[in-house]
């Protein structure tokens, strides 16, 4: 809601359809979708008026054409959409997976020593200097504009690795779509192909709206992805085959908040704690019976509990972290009806798996083992939050949630209590990086620590939603998000995306120090710059090391023990 | 104990072991009559080239040769082990001789600054995390400039908006300098009254002659007046926290050049020992 005042007139609120996914979507083409399963045989009556069947598919929804050989998903990338083949074929990879270089991704080696040691003399007095070639083959333009990736030889590719074929009709991506995780295989068109993508809060609707696909969905999650899940927590991890099938079957998913949080982040958080806080749906609720053991399948969630009028925070939940098992341990060994202790609220969005308390005290309670139990209640209350989270002073933990900041697995946080303002980590990451930083020295402060405009490495990498050539990507070994710099087209998707604000779209340079311009247009060639935690440098991240003070890390805020050790060194 | 504070102890003890050890063995020369000056002169070589060695890792900060942090723990030690040794190796009495002269009281100054500039370092980021908006150093400039044109605007929009001349007449006798320039470095530096703080207690005096729409100009010059004071102080601590540097590498430097001699002299003049 914007912050203006009535008495300077009110802007109009922004609605949910106000950026429909293809704006060129025709009512020809919408009748023709319509036509199209899955949309056929949904009834359409089960949908609300403000939010019709008809509705979902005129704004949720985009035709893609692709020639054969492109690409239409990598491995590795993050989405937020289904795909549903409305003509051609398409070709899923299955193993081994396409080779980085086909999919637009560099091979991120490392520099040799020497290497590093000559970047010191051998910088150049401009800039973002670059040798620069013309768009590297691969990458067409089609008649929207979008950029699109082609493979060189798919008869090749066919006979070198595991492909899968998919006919009319077919549906893909719904696992990835559902819970925000990175695409297993690369997908790509094997003949001329449409396409229909389906953003996520249509495929929600349309998952609560119609059972069939809701059940076709879900199905298809239990089978290929939840059993691993559950396996990941140590809950869970023992449990006979046959007691996790039973709690599988019998668990349940629920989705909170808003998938697109990024784009309504910055102005939720200019508000009240209170009103934050009325934007944070609530998961779980203080003092209620718990009527389940939940687990963060994907998201963050704010641990808290009432204190006068609002509410102390104390923790934040990422994936794999459970919720009410204390209180559940607790009514089953003493047959209380204790209530939940704390409240759970999705920060941004959080994706839930529930499973029911009857099912745990059946199933998982009698095969946990004593090392997995958590500590009795009596103690926890005694000592109200968990040990770890107890080190990070209030302030500071309200500040991190409410500013998204729990998303880093790399974040800047800077002591300016030690930082001198030397630059000496803006100079040290200049040397690596054409002569310019990749971060500034700049950000929200709570306290002595400051949060720099430098790129976290989010769990969450909205960034690498929507990318149109693979450019910015997720290293698989290093989790490091990395932009490759000849690929990216300068389209300032990521940066649009990124919540903070921590990607620069840059202007290039050639040899002579002028700007390399688009010989039709005349703009500057842009290309998207951030930290990328000095991948190609033999010594890592050249910030922190070259820090005299030991005023600045980078610090994964997940790992809240290291994060409490550097705050009270 | 923290760990900073245990890294202190530690260190501390670790350097007072090493002079220890070099007097020690200085000792055991000069007993043995093979002049305990030599041991700790190139004791004292070696130090100095350590800490030297420092400025060399800050130039390279791409390769895996261990965190500036660590680097800057053993230049401070260091220094601190060469400034004893030091005194050792002149038998703690003052040099003789113009050059020897010159070149101990470089040494001397060189650990002095740094003494300086170390204390200078952890005493002046609280002060400025405390004090205003966190501003970049070379932004400050662009910063002051914005606000005075704004300052100036407003005083002409209040000229143009009332019939009093009091908040123009004080713009332009009192407040136009000051917003200039970066003013009051001493009392920034030192603590004390800042020019600003003069100015807001004569605006405090002037303000029950004013009507109530020039009282809302006079808010917004206040306001001007703090937001530059919180500049200049910033301007003055972080320039400080840049410029102590220029006085200690360039005696570096100086006493680098003053070693070479004094090897030079003492060898030539060492009758062969």
């Amino acid at each position: 809601m914007s912050a203006v005042s009535a008495a300077q007139g009110g802007v109009r609120r922004p609605k949910r359809w106000d950026q429909p996914l293809d704006p060129d979507l025709t009512e020809a083409d919408v009748d023709a979708i319509m036509a199209f399963e899955p949309f056929a045989s949904m009834d359409a009556s089960r949908f609300p008026v403000s939010a019709s069947l008809r509705d979902v598919v005129r704004n949720d929804t985009r035709l893609h054409r692709y020639e054969e050989g492109e690409i239409v998903l990598r491995n590795g990338d993050f989405g937020t959409s289904m795909f549903v083949i409305v003509e051609g074929t398409i070709g899923v990879v299955l193993s081994p997976n396409l080779p980085q270089h086909l999919l637009g991704r560099g091979e991120n080696r490392r520099k040799s020593v020497w290497q590093a040691l000559a970047q010191v003399w051998r910088r150049p007095d401009v800039p973002e200097l670059r040798d620069f070639q013309r768009r590297p083959t691969g990458i067409s333009v089609d008649a929207r504009g979008d950029a699109r990736a082609r493979l060189p030889d798919i008869e090749r590719i066919n006979a070198q690795h595991n492909v899968v074929q998919l006919p009319k009709g077919e549906m893909f991506g719904e696992i990835a779509a559902l819970t925000r995780s990175p695409r297993l295989n690369a997908v790509f068109a094997e003949t001329p192909a449409v396409i229909l993508e389906i953003r996520r809060p249509g495929m929600r609707d349309m998952l609560r709206r119609d059972d069939t696909f809701r059940r076709h969905v879900e199905k298809l999650y239990r089978e290929r992805s939840l059993r691993s899940h559950l396996r990941e927590s140590p809950i869970f991890a023992h449990l006979p085959d046959e007691a996790l099938d039973l709690v599988a079957e019998k668990t349940l998913f629920e989705n909170y908040g808003d998938f697109d949080w990024q784009q309504s982040f910055m102005r939720i958080n200019e508000g009240t704690p209170a009103e934050r806080l009325q934007n944070e749906p609530v998961i779980a609720q203080e003092g209620h019976y718990p009527d389940g053991l939940l687990m963060v399948r994907s998201g963050f969630a704010r641990l808290s509990r009432g204190m006068d009028a609002g509410q102390k925070t104390d923790a934040y939940l990422g994936a794999g972290s459970l919720f009410g098992l204390q209180e559940i341990v607790h009514n089953w060994r003493t047959g209380e009806s204790l209530p939940m202790q704390r409240s759970l609220r999705a920060i941004g969005y959080c994706d839930i798996l529930r499973v029911p308390t009857d099912i745990v005290e059946q199933y998982v309670l009698p095969n946990l083992r004593a090392e997995d139990m958590p500590p009795p209640l009596e103690t926890a209350i005694a000592a109200p939050a968990p040990a770890s989270e107890a080190k990070l002073p209030t302030e500071f933990l309200e500040f991190m949630v409410d500013n998204r900041v729990i998303n880093g697995t790399q974040t800047m946080l800077i002591d300016t209590d030690r930082c001198v303002r030397c630059d000496a980590c803006s100079e040290a990451c200049a040397v690596g990086h054409n002569n310019n930083p990749r971060f500034n020295r700049h950000g929200r402060r709570i306290d002595n620590i400051m949060v720099a405009n430098a790129c976290m490495h989010c769990t969450d990498p909205v960034c690498m939603i929507g990318c149109p050539t693979g450019a910015i990507h997720r290293n698989e070994k290093t989790g490091q998000v990395i932009v490759n710099d000849a690929t990216c087209i300068g389209c300032a998707t990521c940066a649009n995306n990124c919540p903070y604000n921590n990607i620069r779209m840059v202007e290039i340079r050639d040899a002579s120090g002028a700007f390399i311009v688009d010989e039709v247009t005349g703009d500057p060639v842009m290309k998207s710059t951030k930290c990328d935690l000095c991948a190609d440098q033999p010594g890592g991240p050249a910030c922190q090391r070259a820090c005299p003070h030991d005023a600045l890390i980078r610090v994964d805020m997940s790992d809240v023990d290291t994060l409490a050790k550097w705050l009270n060194r | 104990m923290t760990v900073l504070a245990r890294r202190r102890l530690r260190n501390a003890g670790l350097a007072l072991v090493f002079v220890l050890l070099a007097v020690a063995l200085g000792a055991v020369y000069e007993a043995a009559s093979l002049r305990g000056a030599y041991f700790t002169g190139w004791t004292l070589l070696a130090l100095t080239l350590l800490l030297a060695l420092y400025q060399a890792r800050k130039s390279i900060p791409t390769l895996p040769i261990g965190d500036a942090a660590g680097w800057l723990q053993v230049h401070v030690y260091a220094g601190l082990a060469a400034l004893f040794v030091f005194f050792d190796h002149i038998g703690w009495k003052l040099p003789s001789g113009g050059f020897e002269t010159m070149f101990g009281a470089g040494f001397f100054l060189v650990a002095l600054s740094g003494a300086i500039g170390h204390a200078l370092n952890r005493i002046l980021p609280p002060r400025l995390r405390r004090r205003g908006e966190e501003v970049l150093y070379e932004r400050i400039p662009a910063h002051r400039a914005r606000l005075q044109a704004d300052a100036e605007k407003m005083v002409r929009d209040c000229a143009a908006d009332t019939a009093s001349t009091m908040i123009q007449d004080f713009y332009l006798q009192k407040v136009a300098r000051f917003m200039a320039e970066p003013r009051s470095f001493r009392a920034h530096l030192f603590g004390g009254k800042s020019e600003a703080a003069a100015l807001l207690a004569e605006m405090d005096g002037c303000e029950r002659y004013l009507g109530a729409k020039d009282k809302e100009y006079l808010a917004d010059l206040r306001y001007y007046v703090e937001r530059k004071d919180d500049l200049d102080f910033h301007h003055a601590l972080q320039g400080v926290l840049k410029r102590w540097t220029f006085v200690h590498v360039p005696l570096v430097y100086a006493v680098l050049i003053g070693l070479f001699l004094h090897l030079v002299i003492v060898y030539a003049f060492s009758g062969g020992i």
